[in-house]
C-alpha cells in the first residue's frame, strides 16, 4: 500500500515534468443533467501505458470520451501538450494527436479493412503522406494487407481488434485511447492485443488503457489508476496495484467477500 | 481499372443525355414529350432525394415542401409576366439557392433526429407547408392557386424549353451526385449513413455533412418545382406540396437503388411510363394506382435492395464463387470506396 498515493489532494501531483502529455485536473462531465465524473484527476507522461480500472458505471469510458472529445466537461481542465483542449471538437483533438479506440466495434463494417484503414487517416489531405502511413501500418500488423479486401464485418473480434489499432496509428497519434480491447477476445487474440499495446508505447507512444480485465491491464501497464464513483481513489504502478490487497480483492477477484457498495462507501 | 470504369461511365451518361437531347428533335407524338417531362422530372426529384436520403442515410419524406416552394416562388413571380419566356429559367438558380437557405435551419432541427423519427418529423415538414399554402391567401392565393402567365413559345415546339430545363436539371443532380461520391463529402456522407459515433470517432465534420446534402438536396428539389409550376401553368397546396410527390421520388430511388448514382434514374424510367401507362389504360378509375403500387412490389420483392444494387451483388456472387481468391470486388459501397484516392 505504500507505494500508492490516496489522491486526498495532498500528494496527487507530486512533481510537474515536462514529460506530461496529458492532464486531467478536477475534470467532471456528464451526460444530461447528472455528473459521472466528479473531478476526475490524472496524468499520462509520454511512453507511458497508464491502464484505468474500476467497477462498471465508475465512469472508466467517459474519461476517455471526455479526452477525445466525444462529450465536454462540464467543469475542470483537460490540458494535452500545456494546451487546454476541453472545449475542442473530436477533429481538432484527432489533429493534435489523439486517438480513442472505442469499446463496441468501431470499423465500418460495410467498408473493407484497407478502406477502413484509410479512414483513419480521415482529417489528412496530404495523399503521399497517407500512403506512407499506410504502408507503416500494413508493416506494423500484417493483418492490413493480408486481409485488405475482406469486410471488416466478416473479421472475428480478434482480427477487428488488430484493424482497429492500425487504423488507430493512421494519424500518427501522442496518445492512444483503449477502452477494453480485451473484451469478448478468445486468450490468444487477447495476448496478441496485449502485445501489440505494449509495442505502442515502446515506439513512444502514450497509452490510457480502460480495461475490466484488471489483472491483464495492470501488467502491461507502467501506471494505473482506479476509478471509483466518479473519482480516482487510487493511483501507482501497474505492479503495485497489482500486488495492493485490496485492489486484489475488489477487482482481481481474490475472496471477495466485502461488497464494492461498502468500499464505495468508504471513499465517498 | 478504375480509370476504364470511370471512362465507361462517362461515356454511358454521354449516350444518355445524348438521346435525350435529341429526342424533341427527332420529332414524336405529343404525348411522348410529355411523358418524357415527367418521368426527366422524377429522375431529378429522385437523384436530388437521394443526395441526402442515399448517401447520408436520412429519408427525408417532406421533401415536396421544397419543390411546393419552389414552384410558389416561381408563380408569384411571374404571375403577370414572363417577359420573353425565358426569366423564370434564369432566375432558377436563385431560387434554389433560397431554398436551400431556407432548408438549412430546417434539417438543423431534423437532423437531431434519425430514421423513422426523422421521417416523421419530415412528413410534418410537408403538411406544415401546405397548410401555409392553404392558409396564407394573400401570398399564395390559398385554394384558389395562383397562375404563371404564359409563355410565348412557339407552339410547334412549346414544350422544348420545360423539356431542357428539366434535362438540365436532372444533368446538375446527377453531377452534384458524381461529385459527392468523388470528394471526401461522400466518403463523410457514407460513415454517417454507418454511424455517426464513428463518423464522429475519425473526425468526419457530421453535423456540416448532413446539413449540405439536406440543403443541396432542397435546393434543387425547389428548382425542379420551379419548372414544374412554369410547365404546368397553375399552383395548387394539394399539387405542389403533395405526398404524392415525395412518396414517388423516395419509392423511384428505392427501387432504382439508393445511394447510387442510376438507380433513382432508372427508377424514375420505370415508375413514371408505367404510372402513365396504367392511368392510361385503367382509364379514371383509381385502379391504376394497384396496378402502380404491384410493379414496386414485385421488383421490390425479387431485388429488395433495390434494382442496381441487386444485381451488383448477384454479379458480385458469381464472380467469387469463380474465383475465390483474396482480391475479390469488396461488396461496399461506391460512395464509401471513392474519394479516399489512395483506396485502390
Amino acid at each position: 500500500m505504500a507505494a500508492n498515493e490516496r489522491t486526498d489532494g495532498s500528494n496527487a501531483n507530486p512533481t510537474t515534468d515536462s514529460d506530461e502529455l496529458l492532464v486531467l485536473s478536477t475534470v467532471t462531465a456528464g451526460y444530461g443533467a447528472g455528473l459521472i465524473l466528479k473531478g476526475v484527476d490524472l496524468t499520462v507522461r509520454k511512453g507511458e501505458i497508464v491502464c484505468l480500472i474500476g467497477p462498471n458505471g465508475a465512469g472508466k469510458s467517459t474519461v476517455l470520451k471526455t479526452i477525445s472529445g466525444l462529450l465536454r466537461p462540464k467543469s475542470g481542465s483537460v490540458s494535452f501538450r500545456s494546451e487546454e483542449i476541453g472545449g475542442m471538437s473530436s477533429r481538432q483533438r484527432l489533429g493534435r494527436g489523439i486517438v480513442h479506440v472505442p469499446q463496441d466495434r468501431s470499423l465500418f463494417p460495410g467498408m473493407s479493412v484497407w478502406e477502413n484503414v484509410v479512414m483513419g487517416a480521415f482529417i489528412l489531405s496530404d495523399q503521399a503522406l497517407i500512403k506512407s502511413r499506410l504502408e507503416q501500418v500494413a508493416e506494423t500488423f500484417p493483418i492490413v494487407a493480408n486481409r485488405r479486401a475482406a469486410m471488416a464485418g466478416s473479421l472475428s473480434g480478434g482480427e477487428q481488434k488488430q484493424v482497429e489499432l492500425a487504423r488507430s496509428l493512421m494519424l500518427d497519434p501522442a496518445l492512444i485511447l483503449l477502452d477494453e480491447p480485451s473484451i469478448g477476445l478468445d486468450p490468444k487474440s487477447r495476448t496478441a492485443v496485449f502485445a501489440s499495446i505494449s509495442a505502442l508505447a515502446d515506439s513512444g507512444r502514450s497509452v490510457l488503457l480502460v480495461e475490466q480485465n484488471a489483472r491483464s491491464g495492470l501488467a502491461v501497464a507502467h501506471r494505473a489508476a482506479v476509478l471509483e464513483a466518479g473519482l480516482v481513489a487510487l493511483t501507482g504502478s501497474g505492479e503495485s496495484l497489482l500486488n495492493d490487497p485490496e485492489v486484489a480483492r475488489l477487482y482481481l477477484g481474490a475472496s471477495a467477500k466485502a461488497p464494492v457498495l461498502e468500499k464505495l462507501a468508504d471513499t465517498a | 481499372m478504375r480509370a476504364l470504369l470511370a471512362r465507361i461511365g462517362v461515356v454511358r451518361a454521354v449516350i444518355f443525355f445524348l438521346i435525350l437531347i435529341i429526342v424533341p428533335i427527332v420529332g414524336g407524338p405529343v404525348w411522348l414529350i410529355n411523358t418524357l417531362i415527367f418521368t426527366i422530372m422524377y429522375a431529378a426529384l429522385a437523384s436530388s432525394w437521394n443526395l441526402v436520403g442515399g448517401y447520408a442515410g436520412y429519408p427525408s419524406l417532406g421533401h415536396a415542401a421544397f419543390f411546393g416552394l419552389g414552384a410558389y416562388a416561381i408563380a408569384i413571380t411571374f404571375n403577370k409576366s414572363v417577359d420573353g419566356g425565358y426569366v423564370p429559367f434564369i432566375v432558377l438558380p436563385i431560387v434554389g439557392i433560397g431554398a436551400a437557405l431556407i432548408s438549412l435551419p430546417i434539417g438543423w432541427v431534423a437532423m437531431r433526429t434519425r430514421a423513422d423519427v426523422f421521417a416523421i418529423v419530415t412528413i410534418t415538414l410537408l403538411f406544415i407547408a401546405q397548410t401555409l399554402a392553404f392558409n396564407l391567401t394573400g401570398v399564395t392565393g390559398g385554394a384558389q392557386g395562383t397562375s404563371v402567365a404564359v409563355a410565348p413559345f412557339a407552339v410547334d415546339t412549346y414544350d422544348w424549353p420545360f423539356y431542357y430545363g428539366m434535362v438540365v436539371l436532372l444533368a446538375v443532380a446527377m453531377g452534384i451526385s458524381v461529385y459527392f461520391r468523388r470528394s471526401k463529402i461522400g466518403l463523410s456522407l457514407s460513415t454517417v449513413r454507418a454511424d455517426e459515433e464513428k463518423a464522429h470517432g475519425v473526425g468526419v465534420r457530421v453535423t456540416a455533412v448532413k446539413l449540405i446534402a439536406f440543403s443541396v438536396s432542397a435546393g434543387l428539389v425547389a428548382m425542379v418545382g420551379g419548372v414544374w409550376a412554369y410547365y404546368v401553368g397553375f399552383v395548387y397546396p394539394q399539387f405542389a406540396i403533395d405526398p404524392l410527390i415525395t412518396i414517388g421520388m423516395v419509392l423511384m430511388a428505392f427501387l432504382g437503388g439508393r445511394g447510387t448514382l442510376w438507380g433513382p434514374v432508372l427508377g424514375a424510367f420505370i415508375m413514371v411510363p408505367a404510372q402513365q401507362y396504367f392511368a392510361y389504360t385503367f382509364g379514371a378509375s383509381e385502379l391504376y394506382l394497384v396496378a402502380y403500387a404491384a410493379v414496386f412490389l414485385i421488383i421490390m420483392l425479387f431485388l429488395p435492395r433495390g434494382i442496381l444494387p441487386s444485381i451488383a451483388d448477384r454479379l458480385r456472387k458469381r464472380r467469387a464463387t469463380a474465383n475465390a481468391r483474396e482480391d475479390i470486388i469488396p461488396a461496399v459501397d461506391v460512395a464509401a470506396t471513392e474519394g479516399t484516392g489512395v483506396a485502390q
